[in-house]
């Protein structure tokens, strides 16, 4: 709720306010620059506002735009067993998880490949499946698509539309600037100069998107 | 229209037979594009399909193996240092797929065949200045040495400035053997071996040293990071390379001094962007709840445990290797 942030003497959010319904796909859309990625890092407690305050459900996982940077591991398996390795569990335990996250995001069958081998959206998969092992109450995704192609983008909005909602009421926040994503969400808020301008559906939100002159 | 294809089949007619053969590239031109040919890590990366009798043994057993190869090699006679040679690519012919196995071997035995010329020819080749080779004069006049029985001669080859003697024969084979060996088997045992499993036994190995307070943990969690970004390191080599390839750069006028510099301001960007990564790759693990090796435990996800009879004859065999070569030595 009204968080500022500020690096230096640039203000990059200057009162953003965002409210997600638990256990829905929510889309944070907006222009170069306008904060997306930073409200998503206070989310993610990974970035201390100077004013205001971030509320969440937890545990949260992360997941970054460049999947090179957050597997970790040579192998898939292993690599979405990695956040587990804070805890103290029992390998069985460890193996089912790791078992039904490849699952959800379709890696079953590639669960024993180096991970290098992997295609760009295998690769952002295997990041989600790393993130949702932990049993995360909240998924917070910066611009997963960026680099990938129509058949990959579709695979991986497809993997986190599987984990959203459940009876475990998982609830994602998904940072994109690619307007036909929309498409998958339950909700959408639209960011501009530091501060959420329109929160809706995402009907609604195209709607005042298509106002300031988007096109798709 | 008839006109059109005329001049089109003249054209094909004069590019098919010109005589004019294309310009030699450059050697800068031509290191870039056999860089930039190349579809993977030079160096081995785990393959597991198909899977073979190697997968199966167990990742200790496989390390004891590569260290006692060394310490073997280093004891051998020059005929079981090269049957050793032999015996390591014919093992990686049987259990490597032929599109893995054919280059690795092409280029490793190109670099030992290098090693075994340049060791054979320079390792006897030039006299030390400051010793003399002629006959003391106070030993002058005395009968000259009688030729060896059976035709043994130190000199086995002596060619204007080149001069290949037995002792040079022997450096020349244990080098080239010892290179081959140490890297093909290393290579052997990546490409059969999960790289979680490998770090996994490292730690096994040296828990001892452990106890006396070295960070055991630390070895083996870099260990696998290592084997894991390798790949990244080539792809962010390889996308440089693939920039400047694409800019054209004319060689031939930039000469010795201008290509070493360019290639000097490749490798300090290379060093830029792989820190880069590095502090977005440490973010990521922080992210993903890493706080430390000592701290974290890292599960090998491997879906078969090795097999006992696999074990079992790779100790059998190392045993019978190490009894033939320290019994012949």
């Amino acid at each position: 709720m009204d968080v500022h942030v500020t690096f230096g003497n640039k203000r990059v959010l200057r009162g953003a306010s965002l409210a997600v319904v638990r256990g829905s796909l929510h889309v944070l859309l907006g222009p170069n620059g306008c904060g997306k990625s930073t409200l998503l890092r206070v989310l993610g407690r990974q970035l201390a506002p100077a004013a205001g305050s971030a509320r969440t459900d937890g545990p949260i996982s992360f997941v970054f735009q460049n999947p090179d940077h957050q597997i970790v591991m040579p192998t898939v398996a292993a690599d979405v067993a990695f956040g587990l390795g804070r805890y103290t569990l029992p390998a069985t335990a460890v193996r089912a998880q790791v078992a039904a996250a490849l699952a959800t995001v379709g890696l079953a069958a590639v669960a024993q490949r180096p991970t290098h081998t992997l295609s760009g959206g295998q690769r952002q998969r295997c990041a989600i499946a790393g993130a949702l092992a932990q049993a995360p109450k909240v998924l917070l995704l910066d611009e997963l698509t960026t680099f990938l192609d129509g058949g990959d983008q579709r695979g991986v909005l497809e993997a986190v539309r599987a984990c959203v909602g459940g009876p475990d009421q998982v609830t994602a926040l998904w940072v994109t600037h690619r307007l036909e994503e929309l498409a998958y969400a339950d909700a959408a808020s639209f960011m501009d100069g530091g501060r959420v301008q329109v929160t809706g559906s995402p009907a609604e939100v195209a709607e005042h998107m298509r106002r300031l002159g988007a096109r798709w | 229209m008839n006109s059109t294809r005329a001049r089109l089949l003249c054209f094909a007619v004069t590019v098919g037979t010109s005589p004019a053969r294309p310009a030699k590239e450059p050697l800068e031109a031509r290191l870039l594009m056999s860089f930039l040919n190349l579809t993977s890590v030079p160096y081995s990366s785990y393959v597991p399909a198909p899977r073979t009798a190697l997968h199966d043994v167990h990742a200790v057993i496989k390390q004891v193996w590569l260290l006692l190869l060394l310490l073997l090699l280093a004891r051998a006679s020059l005929g079981a240092r090269f049957a050793l040679a032999a015996a390591t690519a014919a093992l990686s012919a049987v259990a490597l797929p032929p599109g893995l196995w054919r280059p690795q071997l092409r280029r490793l035995g190109g670099l030992a065949a290098l090693l075994f010329v340049f060791t054979a020819i320079g390792a006897d080749g030039v006299p030390p200045v400051l010793q003399p080779r002629s006959v003391p004069p106070g030993i002058e006049g005395l009968p000259g040495v009688s030729p060896a029985a059976g035709g043994y001669r130190y000199v086995i080859l002596h060619l204007w400035l080149i001069t290949v003697t037995r002792r040079s024969i022997a450096l020349a084979v244990s080098a080239a053997s010892l290179t081959f060996v140490a890297l093909q088997s290393a290579s052997l045992c990546l490409t059969t071996t999960p790289p979680e499993e490998l770090a996994g036994a490292l730690r096994t190995l040296l828990a001892p040293a452990g106890l006396l307070g070295s960070p055991v943990a630390d070895i083996g969690l870099t260990l696998l990071l290592s084997l894991r970004f390798m790949a990244l390191v080539f792809d962010e080599a390889r996308n440089l390379a693939l920039g400047l390839a694409a800019r054209g750069v004319a060689w031939s006028q930039l000469g010795p001094g201008g290509s070493l510099q360019i290639a000097m301001r490749l490798i300090a960007r290379l060093f830029a962007n792989l820190m880069l990564r590095s502090e977005s790759i440490a973010v990521a693990m922080t992210a993903r709840g890493f706080a430390g090796p000592a701290a974290h435990v890292v599960h090998p996800m491997g879906d078969r445990p090795s097999s006992p009879l696999a074990n079992a004859a790779a100790l059998a065999l190392l045993a019978g290797v190490a009894a033939c070569i320290w019994s012949f030595s």
